[in-house]
């Protein structure tokens, strides 16, 4: 049975702005600051105004923002000026350089659409060079360079330089300067490899799973598997480092939800610390024909996998092995510590031109990594002969796409999990040709409410709300 | 097909259709104005399997919910744009006489 809201008068007066869902015995509600769960009398309670004021649920409502006449005004203020902290940012830090468009492997599900091209699709070093000039343009103070591709180590010349003039202008910047570099490790040599770690450059690659997942989803095109290629070179960082200096990311097909728990273990073998169970993007090979047929999913499949593999990370936990998810510990971290996270995928308005920006081979600049995996101008800013004010500042098209991601613009202004989600502007047209399409009807609407509903029911369970507070502290 | 009769003075076109759009996926909806007052609310299921008797009162429930989120969203659209563009635009300094005279 739930409340009967037709028959509760709402005390206009003391009732504060908040969202709300019921999620088994209990209402979960969420302001802009804060959230709280009620059993159904409490809520009941609350929306009449009759809430004793020696309980300990009141003074967590007035605390947290929810009752109006008592809460400090300035306190919201604050609040919300600390969880959407990432809004007073002064220009975007994370900048994607695809330095080739070219790969070695031919991945089932590969968003860039990447494969074995011709060096006319190379970043050359003019290029990179003014790309580094509008990177050092951005007034972050923060900057971190990732490299992508294709498969960046095909264009090795490039990334060096750009590390080198990067290291060479920030001497006058003084910005704190990061360097990533997203690789199948499948090219990775001895000489790179150390000059990558004595450049500071974070190593991350891709690790489906197990040999049979890892190959399936991750061939060369020959067909022969890439996953002894990419685990030598895990093994091999491990002992030359005497620490891990590689992380990993997992891809999940619909054959890597079949064996969730293999992929977790394989991650745990490797002492990986977190894994993020992602869900395919659909850009790129995996959007349509016979690639999506075999290897996608709907999103109720996602979920019901998901939902096993967290429970399996717990399990393991239990059993003392420290390993987290990575959506979970995001989420987390907004709920446990109020903090906002500097994921960009799971905050209003996203990412996209204001938080990153992605650099093409062939110079075009685009508002995210995911737009320019389009194949088609939807997303592109303008190139690297712009100036930075041009490309954001001034720019109507960024106004829009950033628009088309603000949470308060769509049903999502309605929704509990609000405050814990986001949406991608880039999937939106790519996959229903629209900016602003009904959100409850999308995909990523039901992979992150189910996900959400889930995370908010175990956490009522004591035992695991422990193991889930120790990866985020 | 489904008839479903709602009174538009009560629940707000803009309640309706948020309440419909949470059933979008399962049902086929139309709506309908039949007077000043009532609004008909026509469902027809998308694959056989929905119990058309059990979607009425679903969709009765999350009309209720629906109304109680833009209760609550107008009975505080005002204070709530005041602290947000606060926290937004305004120095510090000019926070609490923003506050003082727009009330609360």
């Amino acid at each position: 049975m739930s409340l009967d809201f037709d028959k509760i008068k709402i005390n206009k007066e003391k009732v504060g702005f908040f969202r709300f869902k019921k999620l088994n015995d209990f209402y979960l509600l969420t302001n802009d600051i804060s959230l709280v769960e009620l059993s159904e009398q409490e809520f009941k309670n609350f929306l009449e105004g009759t809430l004793d004021e020696k309980e300990k649920v009141y003074s967590q409502l007035v605390k947290r923002g929810f009752i109006k006449d008592k809460t400090s005004h300035q306190t919201i203020i604050d609040e919300y000026r600390i969880k959407n902290r990432f809004l007073f940012s002064m220009g975007a830090a994370l900048h994607i350089v695809v330095v080739t468009k070219r790969c070695n492997q031919l991945c089932v599900y590969c968003q860039a659409g990447s494969s074995e091209l011709q060096k006319d699709y190379d970043m050359t070093k003019e290029t990179a060079k003014k790309v580094v000039d509008i990177i050092f343009q951005s007034k972050s103070n923060s900057i971190n360079i990732e490299f992508q591709g294709g498969e960046p180590l095909l264009n090795w010349e490039v990334v060096r330089f750009i590390v080198e003039y990067a290291k060479e202008k920030n001497k006058i910047a003084k910005k704190r300067l990061m360097f990533s570099l997203v690789t199948n490790l499948s090219l990775m040599t001895d000489k790179k490899y150390n000059y990558l770690i004595l450049a500071g450059v974070n190593i991350c690659t891709s690790l489906d799973g197990p040999a049979h997942v890892h190959d399936k989803n991750r061939p060369f095109p020959n067909g022969k598997g890439s996953y002894k290629e990419v685990t030598s070179w895990i093994e091999k960082s491990a002992k030359l480092s005497g620490k891990r200096r590689i992380s990993a990311l997992p891809t999940l097909t619909k054959y890597s939800l079949d064996h969730i728990e293999e992929v977790i273990d394989e991650y745990i073998k490797f002492c990986f610390p977190a894994i993020h169970l992602r869900q395919l993007s659909f850009l790129g090979r995996s959007s349509g024909g016979k690639n999506k047929e075999e290897f996608g999913y709907t999103a109720e499949e996602f979920v019901t996998a998901w939902k096993r593999g967290l429970d399996y990370i717990i399990q393991k936990n239990k059993e003392g092995v420290f390993i987290y998810e990575r959506f979970v510990a995001i989420v987390l971290l907004k709920i446990i510590k109020g903090k906002s996270s500097a994921f960009l995928d799971l905050r209003s308005p996203c990412g996209a031109g204001i938080g990153q920006l992605a650099y093409f081979y062939d110079g075009g600049i685009y508002s995210c990594d995911e737009a320019r995996m389009l194949g088609d101008d939807t997303f592109l800013l303008g190139t690297v002969d712009n100036t930075y004010n041009e490309l954001i500042i001034n720019n109507k098209k960024l106004k829009t796409i950033i628009t088309s991601s603000v949470l308060d613009n769509c049903s999502c202004n309605e929704c509990v999990y609000k405050p814990y989600c986001g949406i991608c502007p880039v999937q939106n047209y790519f996959i229903y040709k629209n900016l602003f399409p009904n959100i409850k009807e999308t995909d990523i609407c039901k992979i992150h409410t189910g996900m959400l509903d889930y995370i908010f029911t175990k956490i009522k369970d004591e035992e695991t709300a422990k193991i889930l507070s120790r990866w985020v502290s | 097909m489904k008839k479903i009769i709602i009174n538009k003075v009560k629940y707000s076109l803009r309640v309706v259709l948020s309440t419909a759009f949470v059933f979008l996926d399962n049902f086929y909806i139309f709506l309908k104005e039949i007077d000043t007052e009532n609004i008909e609310v026509q469902v027809d299921s998308k694959n056989n399997s929905q119990n058309l008797e059990e979607f009425e009162e679903e969709f009765k429930d999350e009309l209720k919910n629906a109304k109680l989120r833009q209760d609550v969203f107008e009975n505080n659209r005002q204070n709530r744009e005041v602290m947000i563009y606060t926290a937004l635009y305004a120095k510090d300094d000019d926070t609490k006489s923003d506050i003082k005279k727009n009330g609360n």
